[in-house]
């Protein structure tokens, strides 16, 4: 049941590298309306208040206790996201990523001059701090950022009628069947492996259950738009749309940008 | 009783396994999180897939794999974005660094065939004919073009008629080099190695002047420069110039010189009678002699591809600013002079920053080393820029015309010439005074102030704040801010470290040594100082410590308690701060609260306590404090799961 | 747990709310015991530096103590429009007091168009604002929070983060902060008034071009849905799931800023500039007997910022933004280049006129036959102001007392509250507070101003007393 917000929550929405966030009391309910703190009353001490093993505490038999000890999200460094952007790119310097995609379209990319600022790199000179709390305006620009990272690497992978060499490619490291056709979910997923582990940096099966699934469903339906001319797209192989809204999923996920 | 189940792999499972001989366990996803998290913060970047795949393999050791990259660059740029991100070592080119005596400017002269070349001067360049002295060597009217002192020549100015200039006037009021911008070889009799833009981004990267440095008015390579006689002046001292000729009655109109005719005979003719010969390099030597050029090949100034602009025009191709250090440039763009200074100082600082960290060095030579690195654009500042803020008219009144260099220009290594623009090389030892970054021209410049520079010095190494107590400032004529009701709160401490700073000038590196600025000077002393202080006095003496029985520099607060500081300079401070009980602790806070991504707490304390004491033990090397956060729990083993989450495996 | 769709994404993007769909504002309002009152904007101008307000809002003229007057031989009064040379002492020519007819408050002679069209009524100028602080950091954040820095840090969120939080959650862009010491820092704030820090405006433009060269629109939109899914149910995983909330409201409303075609010419400069509505902004003009006649001295110092301020009521007119933001350049006039510092006030005057004029002339977006200018709320503050003294270098240095002006119709104009003294410039101690006889702080300031909106102060505020009687 979804109830009103408390104000009492003390909430920071912070992925400041700096920000301390109060740890919330957490319930089931709680975490699952996603919002919710009920605080949870403590069970009376047993008679005379001395302390008792946790494991005989009614419930608590086959209960782990987390001690482990609990973090806020880090957000990624604007140095470390230009950085592994250009190693995304095979390690080319950033004005060299600049007049490589654009090469391709000069409307997918400006300069890094009119994206840093908004990634919330630090500006000495002005005294500006770095910005380490996500905003709608960074996200847009990590979006534009990304859109042309992958862009270019499925121009550059995927989509050559002569593929580069396996070891050579940053990002799609894998082949395609021949022909356009979506894949199976099975064949998706291997490849989606490979995706998964080098933006996110583990493999997807340990991912949650449904991250598969929705990245296929995101694939298959992308692909089937563009292959069947429903979508207009400047790929050779129209279906590559489909592998581009994956890399675009991966590299603005949640998980690639904060740590 | 109660089978209790960690479901995170320790670090030691991971070397246990990379031991065992069994069949290698599928990592978990905590394993995975936490190599992401040291490729982040040891390498700068997410790991590859080709890292991904070696941290899978039984073989993997992670301690092995912190160790490797803790003394790499990107591990050390990690903890120096720590310290730049609080102290901020940059200007905007709102500040300008444009000393006389380093820049040429250059302007059209039409020649007798109706060619124009440009011809290069300094302004105020001295000349014995005091119709150009001062002056570029060429009056507005030989040239028929009334230059103003700040760019080019209005559309609509009606002083705009070019004449010839023979070929003989020519060559009495100018000659040609080969400066040092278009050869490598530029000391040379005859210089040859003329820039080439293929082979030297071999031979200089880095370097790449404007295109306007290299062409002539007619697109045709430049091989030598025209630059007026003087300044082409080699000397490395100069007579002091006295005038001995009376001053012709100024022009009017379109023949009026706009820049004044220099009067420095005063000045000049106390050199001579102390048999004195000032630097070339040096602000005396510029203004007070006609022997001062800009030494063999133009070395000591700088030249800009403009018209007569106050900022001299681009001098090399490069970027204002290097968040990703020289191989990775976010842009390219013109920098003039000004602009490289600014961008070099602050790259001094971290080249300087990283060197301490990559060689884990004592964290306290950040304030108290006397080495530094620098390039190219950094020795001729400190060989020719540094001294050009010294000295003025008001520092000769104190006897005080060779300045006493913060770093000392014979400790610069003759080896780096200008264009070694990336290449970094370390200086042993700058000299006596020298302080870590309490002594570049960054922090000097950037925290202007002896109060500004001891209160950042204050935040970033011993994380403390100057708060005000919550008292009325009342009208009060007590100048000792330190006593001061209302200010004594924060100034009783502040002063004290401010008068570190004493004997070094404003937003400026001009040091003021005692044996021409005594803390406590007779000479200035007098019962009016409101009203006038005696000459040359006031930029450093303060007229509100000053009375017929006393007159202290500026940053002493109280003669008795700050002479000790003074005294001590910056490398006092530097001791001081390091010599506080909060400065350790101060360090653990900056680096661990920026590598777990929060504040520390009270339930910190444990490993705040352990994290101070390995960095006492290490002699404040921090990199063993850093692993031995990095294999911390706090930082291991923090995650983001809830409860529920994490008992089930944190994934599903 | 909800199973993630597409519904649901649109539920969250068109409620815009962190918590659910069924979470409505209003709702959301009770719950906070505040009235939802969505028809006002606030428009915030940190005078960046420390402004010497010895020639504009606490103007001095003649040599006291240790008071010394701006002179024609510490400034350049060329290009001042009310400049008129004054007392003469000790061989030094100071100015005379600029009093308009009707207008109770003495200027000085940077003051500017906002002497003229009798735009001074709307003028309410505190004076002698206690700083106890001269360091740039601390008095910004003193001056923009209440609160002096702890540990080198906000302790306490800016008055425009707050207003945003109360009344800015529906707009597309609750606040815009365009290189303004903005803070998000505290409890009780909504997540959606996260400052949108942005460096200039033309910068957002560029971050927000997309190109349909190879993908379209759609495509964008499917990988948002699935990514604001996952963000989703990774918060419902976490111990602390506030930034993944986060992101999933953010890639909401990145949703709504791509749908929304005004945008394009709103973050672009050519087309601020070309905009007639602020064309006197641009280039403001004198009116006198004979009619409109241009000013002479153009801007030099604040030119960029007349974008700044053209996008500030340009976002009020299409109800995109309940607060903006912006720094001036800077006014830490320590040497020779005080020459200038009244010239630049001047700017910084002329462009607050421009958008008072501005104002007036642009209707409300949604209360029929109301102007703007009767519904926006305007805050000039600073750091801090300079010394009295001329220093060595011919500049003024940090002092501990400030000016700051308000311009709103929820206060009472054409008047000054407090006084320094005047000898040596300092802070008096003018009224009675909860806690006795004392200088005005920063925190009274914004305590003040958040009471005339009904939020109660001490929701967000440790300090700071409010002042009744400048209020209408």
């Amino acid at each position: 049941m979804k109830t009103l917000q408390w104000t009492a929550i003390s909430l920071c929405v912070s992925l400041s590298m700096a920000c301390h966030e109060e740890p919330r009391a957490n319930t089931e309910a709680g975490v699952a309306d996603g919002g919710v703190v009920v605080d949870v009353p403590q069970p009376p001490p047993p008679d005379g208040g001395s302390a008792q093993p946790l494991e005989t505490m009614p419930g608590h038999e086959n209960l782990v206790q987390d001690t482990t000890p609990k973090r806020g999200p880090r957000m990624l460094a604007v140095e470390s996201y230009l950085r592994s952007y250009m190693a995304l790119f095979g390690g080319l310097a950033p004005l060299a990523v600049q007049t490589q995609i654009r090469s391709r379209s000069t409307s997918l990319f400006d300069s890094w001059n009119d994206y840093v600022a908004a990634l919330g790199l630090p500006d000495y000179r002005f005294d500006i701090d770095r910005n380490t709390q996500m905003s709608a305006l960074m996200l847009a620009t990590l979006e534009r950022t990304g859109i042309a990272l992958c862009d270019a690497a499925v121009l550059r992978e995927l989509d050559p009628a002569m593929p580069p060499a396996m070891a050579s490619r940053t990002v799609f490291a894998f082949d395609l069947p021949a022909g356009s056709t979506p894949l199976t979910r099975d064949a998706f997923a291997t490849r989606f492996d490979v995706l998964h582990r080098t933006f996110l940096g583990y493999p997807a099966s340990l991912a949650p259950s449904t991250r598969v699934d929705r990245f296929y469903e995101l694939y298959r339906t992308q692909s089937t738009r563009y292959e069947g001319a429903m979508a207009t797209t400047a790929f050779r192989v129209r279906s590559n749309a489909g592998w581009a809204s994956v890399c675009y999923g991966l590299v603005r996920h949640p998980e690639f940008q904060l740590y | 009783m109660t089978r209790r189940i960690s479901r995170l792999a320790t670090l030691a499972a991971l070397t246990v396994m990379a031991a065992a001989p069994a069949v290698f366990a599928q990592r978990s996803l905590d394993e995975y999180r936490f190599f992401r998290s040291l490729s982040i913060d040891l390498q700068g970047r997410i790991p590859t897939r080709a890292e991904l795949t070696a941290f899978e393999q039984p073989s993997f050791n992670a301690e092995a794999w912190i160790d490797a990259r803790l003394p790499m660059g990107p591990a050390a740029e990690r903890m120096r974005v720590v310290y730049m991100d609080r102290l901020r070592l940059a200007l905007s080119t709102v500040v300008t660094v444009n000393p006389l005596g380093t820049i040429l400017r250059r302007i059209p002269v039409t020649r007798a065939n109706g060619t124009v070349e440009w011809v290069y001067f300094r302004r105020g360049q001295r000349r014995e004919d005091p119709a150009i002295d001062g002056s570029m060597c060429f009056t507005p009217r030989e040239l028929g073009v009334q230059y103003p002192t700040n760019g080019d020549v209005p559309a609509t100015s009606a002083c705009n008629t070019p004449r010839p200039i023979t070929d003989a006037m020519l060559n009495e009021r100018t000659v040609l080099v080969r400066p040092w911008w278009l050869y490598r070889d530029y000391r040379a009799a005859t210089p040859s190695q003329r820039y080439d833009a293929a082979t030297w981004q071999t031979l200089v990267p880095g370097y790449q002047p404007v295109d306007g440095l290299l062409t002539d008015q007619a697109g045709a390579p430049v091989m030598a420069v025209r630059v007026c006689r003087e300044e082409a002046g080699v000397a490395t001292t100069g007579r002091p110039f006295v005038r001995t000729v009376a001053v012709p009655p100024a022009e009017t109109g379109c023949n009026r010189r706009l820049v004044g005719v220099p009067n420095t005979n005063t000045d000049a003719m106390a050199l001579v009678a102390a048999n004195q010969r000032p630097l070339c390099s040096t602000q005396t030597g510029f203004n007070l002699s006609t022997e001062c050029g800009c030494g063999p090949g133009l070395e000591r100034c700088l030249p800009g591809a403009a018209v007569n602009n106050l900022v001299a025009g681009n001098m090399l191709q490069g970027e204002l600013r290097r968040p990703l250090g020289q191989d990775a440039p976010l842009e390219s763009t013109g920098l003039n002079p000004s602009n490289g200074a600014l961008l070099w100082w602050s790259e001094e600082a971290t080249h300087f920053l990283d060197a301490i960290f990559r060689d884990d060095r004592d964290i306290r030579d950040l304030l108290r080393a006397r080495d530094t690195v620098i390039n190219g654009p950094l020795a001729h500042f400190y060989r020719h820029g540094q001294q050009q803020s010294c000295c003025t008219t008001n520092h000769l009144k104190f006897d005080y015309n060779q300045p006493v260099n913060l770093f000392d220009p014979t400790n610069v290594p003759s080896a780096i010439l200008q264009h070694d623009v990336d290449r970094w090389t370390p200086v042993a030892n700058r000299g006596p005074l020298a302080s870590g970054l309490l002594t570049m021209p960054i922090f000097l410049s950037k925290y202007g102030t002896r109060r500004a520079r001891a209160h950042i010095l204050y935040q970033a190494f011993l994380c403390k704040e100057f708060i005000a107590p919550n008292v009325a400032l009342m009208p009060s004529n007590e100048p000792n801010l330190a006593r001061r009701t209302g200010c004594s709160g924060c100034h009783a401490t502040l002063e004290p470290m401010s008068a570190f700073y004493t004997r070094v000038s404003e937003s400026d590196w001009t040091y003021l040594p005692a044996a021409n600025f005594p803390l406590d000077n007779a000479r200035c002393r007098t019962a009016t100082p409101m009203a006038s202080m005696p000459s040359g006095c006031a930029p450093f003496y303060d007229p509100s410590f000053t009375t017929a029985a006393r007159s202290w520099m500026r940053g002493i607060y109280d003669l008795t308690a700050a002479q000790p500081n003074a005294n001590a300079g910056p490398a006092g401070l530097a001791n001081y701060i390091v010599a506080q009980p909060e400065f350790a602790g101060c360090v653990v806070d900056n680096i661990a609260e920026s590598l777990l991504g929060r504040e520390l707490t009270s339930e910190d304390t444990p490993l705040r306590t352990q994290l101070t004491t390995t960095l006492r033990s290490s002699n404040f090397r921090p990199r063993a404090m850093v692993r031995q956060l990095i294999l911390s729990d706090a930082y291991r083993r923090a995650n983001n799961l809830s409860s529920t989450a994490w008992r089930e495996g944190g994934a599903r | 747990m909800d199973k993630p769709t597409r519904r649901r994404f649109l539920e969250v993007l068109g409620a815009g709310s962190v918590a659910a769909a069924t979470s409505s504002p209003l709702l959301n309002a009770l719950a906070q015991g505040m009235p939802s009152t969505s028809t006002e904007f606030f428009l915030f101008i940190h005078a960046q530096g420390g402004w010497d307000i010895t020639v504009s809002l606490d103007p001095r003229n003649a040599r006291n103590d240790i008071v010394m007057p701006a002179s024609t031989d510490s400034i350049d009064p060329s290009g001042l429009m009310y400049w008129t040379d004054g007392p003469v002492r000790d061989g030094l020519t100071s100015f005379s007091m600029v009093r308009p007819a009707g207008c109770n408050i003495p200027f000085g002679p940077a003051i500017g168009l906002m002497a003229e069209s009798r735009r001074f009524e709307r003028m309410c100028v505190i004076n002698g604002i206690a700083m106890n602080t001269v360091s740039h950091p601390d008095g910004v954040a003193f001056s923009t929070t209440g609160r002096h820095l702890a540990g080198g840090r906000a302790a306490a969120p800016s008055v425009d983060t707050v207003l945003a939080s109360v009344f800015g959650t529906r707009q597309l862009f609750p606040t815009v902060s365009v290189r303004f010491p903005s803070q998000f820092v505290g409890p009780g704030l909504d997540p959606k008034a996260l400052p949108l820090r942005v460096d200039n405006i033309a910068s957002v433009s560029r971050s927000l071009t997309r190109s349909d060269r190879y993908v379209d629109a759609a495509t964008r939109t499917a990988v948002n849905t699935a990514l604001a899914t996952e963000a989703h149910e990774i918060a419902a995983r976490s111990y602390f799931p506030a930034a993944y909330a986060s992101l999933e409201q953010q890639l909401g409303a990145l949703e709504r800023i791509h749908s929304d075609a005004r945008l394009s010419s709103l973050f672009s400069l050519p087309a601020l500039r070309a905009n007639p509505a602020y064309a006197q902004l641009f280039t403001p003009q004198r009116v006198g007997p004979m009619g409109p006649t241009p000013v002479t001295s153009p801007y030099t110092f604040e030119s960029n910022n007349l974008y700044n301020a053209a996008f500030a009521v340009e976002s009020f007119k299409l109800n995109l933004s309940r607060c903006v933001s912006f720094s001036t350049t800077s006014f830490d006039t320590h040497f020779a280049n005080y020459e200038d510092h009244p010239q630049h006030q001047q700017e910084l005057f002329n462009m607050l006129a421009g958008i008072i004029d501005a104002l007036s002339a642009a209707d409300h977006p949604t209360l029929a036959g109301r102007k703007l200018i009767d519904h926006t709320h305007i805050m000039v503050l600073s750091d801090f102001c300079r010394t009295p003294q001329i220093n060595v270098a011919g500049g003024r240095d940090h002092y501990p007392n400030n000016s700051a002006v308000i311009i709103s119709p929820k206060f009472r104009g054409n008047r000054v509250t407090g006084s320094s003294d005047p000898g040596q410039l300092l802070p008096n101690a003018t009224r009675t507070f909860a806690d006795g006889m004392r200088a005005i702080t920063p925190a009274d300031v914004l305590a003040t101003f958040l009471s005339a909106f009904d939020i109660d102060p001490r929701r967000y505020m440790r300090d700071g007393d409010v002042m009744m009687d400048i209020r209408r």
